[in-house]
């Protein structure tokens, strides 16, 4: 560990550090361009210039680019450095333009920070600016190169980084050009971040363009909920309305970058058909009315047909929080019929993997980027959860062999071997791997990855136990943020298909969904609509407009994660805190007439309370039981929640005070004896015996995920519906790619275009989870592909 | 004086593999191979030979430092990438004697164990590069080059490679860069080309003139080829060039350490009739200016950089009175400010901040403060950009501001340019 002293204080730091770095752990913070903790140092922008008065290397140098050595003393402020510092930014304001009042980048732009930092202030140069035409990039990212001061972070990330080819450096000199070599989307998954690695206002988040300055933002950390990796993101939301979303580092998990749908897949909190209103079979009512109905409904069934006639569904995309209050709830009303999940085949599978994950075994994200060898089962990470793959890719980078065993065509930025076997090969091809002479030797720094979508109960049993028996890293992916959370409080508990049986025999009369979509989610729509046609009342508590809660006799409207405190556990275990970064309400902007801006500015129109203020879902279970006449102090706040967890539950410990900006804690299920997660494939989820083709319903980046599905940026990169088979099985059925096709089984048809790939299995085919496209209902059965229209 | 590298310059057409032979070719490759590559190494070193390209870096020493402990592949890499402007010499060299360079390179990667070569040339240089690649199908038609070259169990293949045409690519590193399909920036060092150059393997790159010096140095013995120098402390035969308003421009082949009024003066046959000599660039665009009181200079590494100049190439540009040193310098920046690969900032936006003060000097509009901007940008953009492309754009015209600066502050104060 070499000692160096940098303005007259020491400092340590690990071999290797560079000395801006070692001069950042002092909190000296030196202006720089190029360097950027994920990227490295390049030495390219030449700014963070430093002297070196005594040891190894003397002189100003160029600190990024400098080892810090033992003896080394250097001197940030000297005179010389300073003028060098001067220097490069007189020389990059050369050719920048002064459109700093109307650059969205103004308030956060480096290059507006380090003028005033390193001292140039007057316009020497008397030439002409060198000008670009800029490009259309899609609708995520806007580019305005005029801006541009060349420190190549943009090219570094997206084709080092993140393995994108459509993007590149282009021209050279000062014409140096960052573009595509057309206008067009960016195709790149993690395209966003050029946003955030840019300094200046080249790349900017379209999405966002010209609504806010920065500094007007109402900003707090927190986790992305579109997967179930957990990312650190900053929402910054003004006037109500959720406007940007950045990466937060979190070292622990997706280091300094998100997807693009994690990123521009936040637009369903402010959008025009978010639900607001607290209703009672249709009618506008206030949050005491609805209170009062819902709790009226509960206690009329219990008086009438006892507990066991009211049901609770928690959910997987809602906090640890909400869905202790549904515990909590359940408990108080003394019933049985409390699920978390209304799609039992995937929850299933996450409660098989949340019971495997131990803590010796467990990796987190940021592990599997310094694994050396990634065998990854039924699992498509660009489309499931997009990290992943840019996670993969680095340790790709960094020398690791990667083998991924999925069905899919799957695509990945970094070369791997695919081996295409269906999921019942899953285990068999695992053993092949594991038994044969590729195979590592036992080690930690090995990593098996799992799916918990497509894969049976069998490979997902199959990977813990090669995890365990070769000693190496275990990473589960499950369906959605909390999945882990719910897992853990459904524990033994039963399931949805349980609920809706008592929903069918008629036992049950009155459900509470809580930020769950039965009709949406569950496979079998038909019978799910029946059996909520059965009930006697529906109490829905929702952020999103699903079909549940258009169904529901008292809807409550919720609050999303930015709007909230609370506490998401990944698909590792770790719990992470999020805090309310913004108080729910109709966007100031949606005031006006057909949620257009207001026509006066300011509103001339005042308000006593937040228009359209939704609360957090257990504020209204808390209220509900309060009025119900159970009393329940461990509702009271968050913190009286989270103490109440902790208490409740040892494996929930830590969560009591657990701040949103720490690594988070890890939790394990610990050795549990779970029969209901060892519970059999129901005839749904088996897959079909017999002649066609096997249909899998899939994930895709875009589009398929419930809260991004209903976000209309993101939805612009969603394909149209198709079917997906294997170009060899496509030409023995006597179809092409790109025809329209009929994809049936039994009595359930759905109509798309067919697509065709050489790399996917044999016998299989894959329908995205579209939203209203219907391939859930074809999820592992066998079906039979038919040319024409439908 | 015995010729070497300009031998067989007088064929008048590109020596084929029977005159080059005939002119005693490919004996110091015979002689090589019969040596251990230590002992070959161990002779470049005691020749004194430094590398033509315009640095001088000791070519035995570079040898030297390749990684030759690590297994394979090595890589050896030709630098035929001259695009210097005044500078001709290697052009000459491969269009009239392409296969000296062919076995140079052989020797050399016999000695520094690599198994392939590359001749990196410039993108302009059609006419030698197909000379070249003519020479190169000859050599291993004739079994100098391939598997087990003369039975002695050395093997190595050879390409020729034209480069994508700009002046950046001539940076060794950024040849590597351009060489494996990247765009040509610079690389930071280390790693150093000799243990992770080319493909991230061990590389040893040379200059075309360098490598042609091998065989020579091969057959005459490494003291023998010493001694051709013009004065004691030099090394061999260099090519210098001349351009200019002389009477006999063109290419030299001269003892190294000849005295640069000499050349000008005899071999260049002095001033064309009405012009009289004001200075010169000594070896290329980015060389500083020598001023005619220094005319004395002999024309070698250390000799000129003691009177805070460089060598280069050795190809001399000379000036005229009729030539505005102002403009001659605009001509300059305005090349490299084309040129710069646009790595990094004092490169791309600090020299056209210098070629604009120039042309608003030349143009009569600029004031005297704007020489001190210009002075601050030299003196800042030398020591502080990514590689030498920058430091060679500006030394001239720092040069200029100390020899000149009479001439340059006439401009400012008549508000016009006093030769034009």
């Amino acid at each position: 560990m070499p000692k160096l002293t940098i303005d007259r204080m020491e400092v340590e730091v690990p071999e290797g550090t560079n000395v801006l770095e070692a001069a950042k752990k002092l909190g000296i913070v030196i202006p720089h361009f190029c360097y950027h903790e994920a990227l490295g140092a390049v030495g390219a922008c030449r700014l963070c210039a430093m002297k070196f008065v005594e040891g190894p290397v003397k002189g100003v140098q160029v600190s990024c680019m400098v080892k810090a050595q033992d003896g080394m003393v250097v001197e940030t402020a000297d005179p010389d450095a300073m003028r060098v510092r001067r220097m490069v930014i007189e020389w990059l304001m050369t050719n920048h333009p002064h459109d700093c009042p109307v650059c969205d980048e103004g308030g956060m732009c480096q290059l507006q920070d380090y003028t005033i930092a390193g001292g140039h202030g007057i316009r020497r140069y008397k030439g002409k600016k060198r000008t670009y035409l800029s490009q259309y990039l899609g609708e995520f990212i806007e580019q305005e190169m005029n801006r541009c001061i060349q420190c190549y972070r943009c090219h570094r990330f997206y084709r080092d980084y993140a393995g994108g080819a459509d993007f590149g450096t282009k021209k050279l000199a000062n014409r140096t050009f960052f573009g595509r070599f057309k206008d067009g989307w960016l195709e790149s998954e993690f395209a966003g971040n050029l946003a955030d690695v840019c300094p200046t206002g080249v790349f900017t988040d379209k999405t966002y363009r010209f609504k806010a300055r920065p500094w007007e933002l109402e900003t707090a950390p927190s986790v992305c909920p579109h997967c179930s990796l957990g990312c650190g993101i900053t929402p910054g939301a003004k006037l109500r309305e959720l406007l940007v979303i950045k990466a937060r580092e979190n070292l622990k998990v997706n280091g300094w970058f998100i997807c693009d749908r994690g990123r521009f897949g936040y637009r369903f909190a402010s959008s025009g058909n978010r639900p607001r209103k607290f209703l009672v079979n249709g009618q506008e009512k206030t949050r005491g009315e609805a209170v009062k109905s819902a709790s009226g409904i509960i206690s009329d069934a219990i008086l009438k047909y006892g507990p066991g006639s009211v049901a609770l569904i928690g959910s997987p995309r809602t906090s640890l929080e909400n869905n202790f209050a549904v515990r909590k709830l359940a408990d108080l009303l003394k019933t049985e019929n409390i699920c978390f999940s209304a799609d039992p085949f995937r929850e299933r599978k996450d409660r098989r993997a949340v019971s495997l994950i131990n803590a010796a075994d467990s990796r987190s994200l940021r592990d599997v980027e310094f694994s050396d060898f990634i065998v990854a089962v039924g699992t498509d990470p660009v489309n499931e959860a997009p990290m992943l793959a840019l996670m993969l890719r680095q340790a790709a980078v960094k020398g690791a062999q990667i083998v991924v065993i999925d069905p899919r065509p799957v695509k990945l930025p970094f070369n791997f071997t695919h081996i295409p076997a269906l999921p019942d090969e899953f285990a068999g091809k695992l053993a092949e791997l594991a038994g044969s002479s590729s195979a590592p030797a036992p080690r930690d720094r090995a990593t098996i990855i799992c799916g918990t979508d497509i894969p049976g109960m069998d490979a997902i049993d199959a990977c813990s136990e090669a995890a365990r028996r070769l000693n190496c890293g275990l990473f589960y992916t499950l369906s959605s943020a909390n999945s882990f959370g719910a897992a853990l409080l459904a524990s033994d508990g039963p399931e949805f298909e349980d609920v809706l049986s008592g929903m069918e025999s008629g036992n049950i009369g009155v459900l509470i969904a809580l930020e769950s979509d039965p009709l949406g989610r569950y496979p079998d729509r038909e019978r799910a609509a029946r059996a909520l046609e059965n009930l006697d009342s529906l109490i829905v508590m929702d952020y999103l407009p699903t079909e549940t809660a258009e169904a529901a006799n008292v809807f409550f409207p919720t609050t999303a994660y930015a709007e909230m405190d609370g506490i998401f556990i990944n698909n590792e275990g770790r719990a992470q805190g999020f805090s309310r970064a913004y108080i729910p309400g109709i966007p100031v902007n949606h005031m006006g007439p057909q949620r257009k801006p207001p026509e006066l500015h300011p509103p001339r129109e005042f308000f006593s309370e937040v228009p359209g203020r939704s609360f957090a879902a257990w504020e209204y279970l808390r209220d509900i039981a309060g009025e119900i006449g159970m009393e329940c102090g461990e509702l009271e706040s968050i913190e009286t929640i989270r103490a109440a967890l902790a208490a409740d539950d040892r494996r929930f410990a830590q969560v009591a005070g657990l701040h949103p900006e720490s690594d988070g804690a890890l939790i394990t299920a610990g050795p549990v004896d779970w029969p209901q997660a060892q519970r059999q494939p129901s005839a749904g989820d088996k897959p079909d015996t017999g002649e066609g083709l096997l249909l899998y319903a899939v994930e895709l980046t875009f589009g398929t995920e419930e809260i991004s599905a209903r976000s209309d940026k993101t939805q612009l990169r969603a394909p149209e519906p198709h079917v997906l088979i294997n170009s060899e099985d496509a030409g023995k059925l006597g179809l092409k790619d790109g025809e329209p096709v009929r994809v049936s089984s039994g009595n359930i048809t759905i109509s798309c275009v067919l697509k065709t790939s050489s790399s996917c299995a044999r016998g299989a085919a894959f329908a995205p989870r579209l939203k209203g496209f219907g391939a859930e209902a074809l999820n592992r059965k066998r079906v039979t592909i038919t040319g024409g229209r439908g | 004086m015995q010729l070497l590298l300009t031998k067989n310059f007088h064929l008048g057409h590109p020596a084929s593999l029977k005159e080059y032979e005939a002119s005693g070719g490919y004996s110091g490759l015979r002689a090589a191979l019969k040596m251990t590559p230590d002992d070959v190494i161990k002779t470049v070193t005691d020749s004194g030979l430094r590398g033509r390209g315009g640095a001088g870096f000791p070519t035995g020493k570079k040898w030297s430092l390749t990684d030759r402990k690590s297994p394979g592949p090595r890589y050896f890499l030709v630098n035929a990438d001259e695009m210097e402007p005044g500078t001709f010499k290697d052009r000459f060299l491969i269009e009239n004697d392409p296969h000296q360079v062919i076995e140079g390179l052989l020797i050399s990667g016999y000695a520094t164990e690599a198994e392939k070569g590359y001749i990196f040339i410039r993108y302009e240089y059609s006419g030698a590069a197909r000379a070249l690649e003519r020479a190169v199908n000859e050599a291993k038609s004739a079994g100098f080059i391939g598997k087990d070259i003369l039975g002695s169990g050395f093997s190595m293949e050879i390409s020729v490679h034209r480069s994508a045409g700009r002046y950046e690519c001539g940076e060794e590193t950024a040849l590597m860069n351009a060489l494996e399909g990247r765009r040509a920036n610079p690389r930071s060092k280390p790693p150093y080309p000799a243990s992770k150059g080319f493909r991230m393997r061990p590389t040893t790159i040379n200059n075309a003139e360098t490598v042609a010096n091998i065989p020579h140095i091969m057959s005459l013995g490494a003291s023998g080829w010493k001694a051709l120098a013009a004065y004691e402390g030099g090394a061999g035969t260099k090519l210098y060039g001349v351009s200019g308003r002389v009477k006999n421009p063109g290419l030299f082949e001269l003892p190294t350490g000849t005295p640069l009024k000499e050349i000008i003066e005899i071999h260049g046959g002095g001033m064309r009739d009405g012009y009289s000599f004001k200075a010169c660039l000594p070896g290329g665009a980015s060389t500083p200016i020598i001023a005619p009181d220094k005319m004395d200079v002999r024309m070698d590494f250390d000799t000129v950089s003691r009177i805070g100049s460089r060598m280069g190439t050795g190809c001399v540009t000379v000036f005229d009175d009729t030539c505005c040193i102002v403009r001659a310098m605009i001509n300059n920046l305005l090349f490299f400010t084309r040129e710069s690969c646009g790595w990094c900032t004092p490169c791309r936006d600090g020299l056209p901040f210098v070629h604009n003060i120039l042309q608003r000097i030349e143009a009569g509009v600029a004031d005297m403060d704007e020489l001190g901007v210009l002075e601050e940008n030299c003196e800042t953009i030398y020591p502080n950009s990514f590689c030498a492309f920058a430091p060679g754009a500006v030394d001239p015209v720092r040069s200029m501001l100390r020899l000149f600066r009479e001439e340059v502050e006439k401009h400012i104060k008549t508000k016009r340019c006093p030769i034009a």
